[in-house]
């Protein structure tokens, strides 16, 4: 018996399934009956998902625009936000799940999987034992935990699983250029991408240093290892630079170009919609930078953060990821591998400005940097605090590379689990309560957004934000959403004079049957944006015979065309922008390097087992 | 220079020490102060000192009751804060500077007597049991005792010096050790006395030649024979200290009270239901208790680490012994009682030998010294007191002195008031108290709007907060916002009232005096 445990545990990596075994108690409480309704997004998130599915369900492969957000008049979400989280949650759901339970499952999938990849990064470098408490770290830090049970950041959560596959696969790409390295770095790159805008604007900046870091320190290796002196060692130094440094900004590239389909659109035309929704008000950041005490306070709360020091909201980083970074300063002194002792000064760094860059006194670097501020709160850079103080809390008990024989201590390093999981035990706490609007439902949907004043995102040219609307008042009435989206009131009076009858409808299109004895104007209870085409058909469902102008009208910035006279059939859809079908093209593309590169790797190597 | 090189050529543990304490001392950042029995004493204790520095010869706080030199506060750290002041630090920032730099400096010179005496892993553990041992904790951010906080730095950082003396006989150490003790009589007289038998003890205990501890001895009665000298300027100027031990008895510690997680924000009340933290600490008592097991089961070790180990543990538990019921007598007898206000003051000298003690194990049990044992051991330690790092914070402003003080019951902080003093119109005053010690009566707050002849024109006489907050209920240090409306009749003149503030004992019609000897603060 004891034999063949010893013989499966030779075969496989049991550290591995250690970390996904040890993840039980961050994933638990998702596994008890109801939804931690308390949760800052969790309606967000459970009624996104909703429209997502909407979507989905009438075949739509990549939505954009969310049919009922702010009271059915529609919003382009998906165009200006990561959708990854919500195709994972979408796949829950297909498989059988209801919404709740396909949220929380993409929850717990997102805690296994951070924990695995971190795992996986930390091993290739300082050995398994460093691999498990990393992993553990990054699964149980106070952040990550308060992240999904307390803030509810259902997009996020998905984001940092990708973060220590990014940092592995560029450093082996930089180590080690080979394909399917190459093919990984794009792979996770994109996978951020698509994840969640925040995280991939704090990490790309984080990621343009690692990636300086680690070429310019390869080089310095390379150049080390050839004898040489004076100016011809700087020679060498830049021929290396150049050359270990193609294979990570290609990877970047081909990663931005799988995540065109997202970002290209995203970064072009999220000035279309009210910036002061995303970026003012609370979302200011410069109300939510992080006191220093904060750090280090065991304190722990379900509330929003808040000017000053009083938030109800941690921040803390963790006492014992802490704990382990400030050992890190002494694992370096034992470290013999060099490449090991760079990524653990980088990371201590790293660790050291990020923290930095959450006080106030950063400021000056925020105003510096205006892009950043779409990140929302300086506070959410602890996310990218979670891969430093893991990589650093691994380091304390790394073994050296290639080392079979040193099991570290083991007896230690199973203290150290014990210790990571108990520190953050009691913070396991979601607040499961009864959703105020009632289960979910579109009519849920309205009322939570009247009640709170969220989900009401509006577009550039809306310059009375709406409280209220038509759409919503017929859902609460009859409990489902009405077909047609006009505003029937506004039509020029008597009736006959221009009349319309809804033929068809989608959440991204009305057909009208339209009689006007002369021009007049049709307005839809849908948000103007870019994408929004009006056609006249040749019958109905006909062939398009030509394109209607629209335009946005009023103050609420509702979608509305200028009909002419006759009796047709007039076609509304949301279609693709140019830089929408830029960003697919620049998408297939992409995504045929890729294949390309495996199918070759996969040839390369049969021939080679041939 | 390579970095193992590095490492070893600056120590880095000392590093490390700062870095681990770091958790002690961030609440210390909050950008205003912490409610502790103390409150804003020490703060206003500092302008005071300030107020003549040159010409404050003997000076001991001594704003909120008149000084006891044995029991009370010394100058020392309201002159280290002083310092802080010259780096333009206001009032508060100082005072927490201090308590800041306590920390630190406490676990630095116990991480230096550890690593002597136990090699540096031993001491990095040390310094991490005392800076974060419950009862140094519950000094700074519950009782808010500032001359006791910088007291722990005192303790190992004299010791060592008696150490180092020991085996080396220097002048450097002897002067070291003096002053440090000195500096320790000038923090707090009486914990400074008891220690001096701790260092008599560790000195007779020492595996020293029999000179080498008569010269320590020797030194260890010039260090005291300076340090009563330089009370002579307090003695001076306040009176010989009173030598009284009234209420000393009734605050010995229950033996559950040691072992107890609970932690609280009140005083020490007699009886068993204080929620005044008393416990020795989960980690510092469960690894002294192995440095104990271990130090049974040794065959092998050095005997020099066997009995300083074995010192330690003993010192512990008459310690532990001396914070009992049963060691009344003890007290009483010795006169000890008299040093101190409560017994359970001697904590600070347990959790110290505690911390060596627990130092020790990793000297019996070598393999502790790897690493990430250290860092399980050190995680323990702090885990155990993460959760108490959660003072009471306030952001209430004062100024260089309270508003006023009354009796030694309670202080004005500061006062705001809106609306014009003009017949007819409504006046809302914010009051902050602070509470000076526990309160038996039920005290009106009364808030009069009079003229120039002293008629009263309006006036709200109340209990604080609004009946929801009777100073009985008042905490020591507790900040207690009170607001208070009031609308002038009018039918008064038109202009020229002051306000009138105070505090009262409704069944006696007694105002509370001010130090001033008036009996209300007016606010113009």
């Amino acid at each position: 018996m004891i034999r063949s445990i010893k013989k499966i545990s030779h075969r496989h990596d049991t550290n591995l399934i250690l970390v996904a075994a040890l993840t039980v108690f961050a994933i638990a409480p998702l596994l008890q009956p109801g939804f931690f309704w308390g949760a800052h997004d969790a309606r967000h998130s459970v009624y996104f998902l909703y429209e997502f599915d909407r979507s989905i369900q009438e075949g739509i492969l990549y939505p954009r625009w969310s049919p009922d957000i702010t009271f059915g008049y529609g919003y382009p979400l998906f165009n200006i936000y990561g959708p990854l989280a919500f195709y994972l949650g979408e796949g829950f759901h297909l498989l059988g799940l209801n919404l709740l339970w396909s949220i929380k499952m993409v929850f717990a999938t997102s805690f296994v999987l951070s924990g695995l990849t971190m795992y996986l990064f930390v091993r290739r470098l300082m050995g398994r034992w460093a691999g498990l408490i990393a992993g553990l770290v990054y699964v149980y830090v106070p952040y990550h935990i308060g992240d999904i049970y307390v803030r509810g950041a259902f997009a996020e959560s998905v984001g940092l699983a990708f973060f220590p596959l990014i940092l592995w696969s560029f450093y082996e790409v930089v180590e080690h250029p080979r394909p399917v390295a190459f093919v990984a770095a794009a792979l996770s790159y994109s996978g951020l991408v698509f994840s969640h805008n925040g995280l991939l604007l704090l990490f790309s900046p984080f990621l343009g240093v690692y990636l300086v870091f680690l070429v310019v320190s390869r080089a310095w290796q390379d150049a080390r290892e050839v004898p040489s002196s004076g100016r011809g060692r700087w020679m060498l130094v830049a021929r290396s630079v150049a050359k270990r440094s193609w294979a990570p900004l290609a990877g970047l590239l081909l990663g931005l170009g799988l995540g065109a389909l997202f970002w290209l659109p995203m970064a072009l035309e999220f000035k279309y919609v009210r910036l002061d929704q995303w970026l003012g008000g609370y979302y200011d950041y410069r109300d939510d930078f992080v006191y220093f005490f904060q750090f280090f306070s065991p304190f722990w709360g379900h509330g929003l953060s808040r000017p000053g020091p009083s938030d109800d909201l941690s921040f803390q980083i963790g006492a014992v990821p802490i704990i382990l970074s400030v050992f890190s300063l002494a694992a370096l002194g034992r470290m013999r591998d060099k490449v090991q002792r760079r990524m653990t000064l980088f990371f201590q760094a790293s660790l050291v400005v990020m923290i930095f860059l959450m006080l106030s006194a950063s400021s000056a670097f925020w105003e510096l940097l205006p892009i950043v501020i779409f990140a929302q709160f300086p506070w959410r850079l602890l996310a990218l605090v979670m891969p430093c103080v893991a990589f650093l809390a691994g380091s304390v008990v790394a073994t050296s590379r290639g080392s079979n024989g040193e099991r570290g201590s083991p007896l230690a390093a199973w203290g150290l689990v014990i210790l990571i999981i108990f520190a953050s035990y009691t913070y396991l706490t979601p607040q499961i309560i009864e959703p105020a609007e009632g289960p979910v439902s579109l009519s849920g949907m309205m009322r939570f957004m009247q009640s709170s004043n969220q989900m009401t995102g509006s577009v550039a040219w809306t310059h009375e934000i709406p409280t209220w609307s038509p759409f919503a008042e017929y859902v609460m009435r009859e409990g489902e959403a009405p077909e047609v989206k006009v505003d029937l009131a506004a039509l020029p009076k008597p009736r006959r004079r221009l009349a319309v009858d809804l033929q068809g409808s989608s959440t991204i299109s009305q057909e009208l049957w339209v009689h006007a004895e002369e021009e007049g104007r049709v307005i839809f209870d849908i948000f103007y944006y870019p994408g929004w085409r009006a056609y006249i058909l040749d019958g109905l469902h006909g062939s398009i015979e030509s394109q209607l102008e629209v335009l946005p009208h009023g103050s609420i910035g509702r979608a509305s065309v200028w009909v002419p006279e006759g009796e047709y059939y007039l076609l509304l859809r949301f279609e693709d922008t140019p830089v929408r079908v830029l960003g697919q093209f620049l998408f297939v593309l992409s995504l045929l390097i890729v294949l390309a590169i495996l199918g070759w790797e996969v040839y390369r190597r049969s021939r080679r087992r041939r | 220079m390579t970095w193992p090189k590095l490492c070893r050529r600056l120590d880095l543990n000392l590093a490390l020490v700062v870095l681990l304490s770091v958790f002690a001392f961030a609440p210390l950042a909050y950008p205003g102060f912490f409610q502790s029995h103390s409150g804003f004493l020490p703060v206003f204790h500092l302008y005071d000192l300030e107020g003549g520095l040159w010409s404050n010869w003997g000076w001991v706080p001594h704003l909120a009751a008149y000084p006891n030199l044995l029991t009370g506060e010394g100058a020392v750290p309201y002159l280290v804060a002083e310092s802080l002041r010259w780096l333009a630090m206001d009032g508060v920032q100082a005072i927490k500077g201090v308590y800041a730099l306590g920390f630190v400096v406490s676990g630095l010179a116990a991480y230096l007597l550890g690593k002597r005496l136990f090699g540096a892993a031993g001491g990095l553990l040390a310094a991490v049991v005392y800076v974060y041992a419950p009862f140094h904790l519950a000094t700074v951010y519950v009782r808010g005792a500032f001359a006791e906080a910088w007291a722990f730095s005192l303790y190992p950082l004299a010791l060592l010096c008696w150490d180092l003396y020991l085996r080396d006989r220097r002048i450097l150490w002897a002067a070291s050790g003096v002053l440090a003790y000195a500096a320790l009589a000038s923090t707090s007289l009486g914990l400074a006395l008891v220690y001096a038998i701790f260092i008599f003890a560790f000195v007779l205990a020492a595996g020293a030649p029999r000179g080498a501890k008569s010269r320590a001895l020797l030194l260890l009665a010039a260090g005291v024979g300076l340090a009563l000298a330089l009370q002579v300027p307090s003695a001076i100027r306040y009176g010989l200290p009173s030598f009284s031990d009234a209420g000393f008895t009734e605050h010995f510690i229950y033996p559950f009270q040691l072992l107890s997680s609970g932690w609280g924000y009140g005083a020490s009340i007699q009886g068993w239901k204080d929620t005044l933290p008393l416990q020795l600490g989960l980690a510092a008592t469960g690894l002294t208790i192995v440095a104990g097991l271990l130090l049974a089961g040794q065959r092998r070790s050095i005997p020099q680490v066997v009995r300083t180990t074995c010192f330690f543990v003993a010192a512990t538990a008459v310690m532990v012994v001396l914070l009992l019921q049963p060691a009344s007598a003890l007290w009483q007898a010795s006169r000890l009682s008299l040093t101190m206000s409560y017994p359970w003051q001697l904590l600070s000298l347990a959790v110290f030998a505690m911390s060596m003690a627990s130092a020790a194990i990793i000297r019996l049990e070598p393999r502790l010294e790897r690493l990430p044992w250290q860092a399980v051991l050190v995680c323990l330690v702090i885990l155990e007191s993460y959760g108490y790092l959660t003072p009471r914070f306030t952001d209430v402003r004062v100024g260089g002195s309270p508003v006023a003080v009354l009796g030694d019951e309670a202080m004005l902080l500061s006062h705001e008031r809106e609306g014009p003093l003009r017949h007819g119109a409504t006046v809302r005053v914010t009051l902050h108290w602070q509470g000076l010690r526990p309160m038996e009566k039920d005290y009106t707050v009364f808030v009069h709007v009079v003229d120039e002849q002293g008629t009263i024109w309006a006036q709200d006489d109340s209990m604080p907060v609004g009946g929801e907050r009777p100073t009985s209920t008042w905490q020591a240090g507790e900040i207690v916002e009170d607001r208070h409306e009031v609308m002038i009749d009018v039918e008064g003149p038109r202009e020229g009232y002051v306000v009138e503030i105070g505090l009262y004992d409704q069944a006696s019609g007694t105002r509370l005096p001010l130090s001033s000897g008036a009996t209300a603060i007016i606010l113009e």
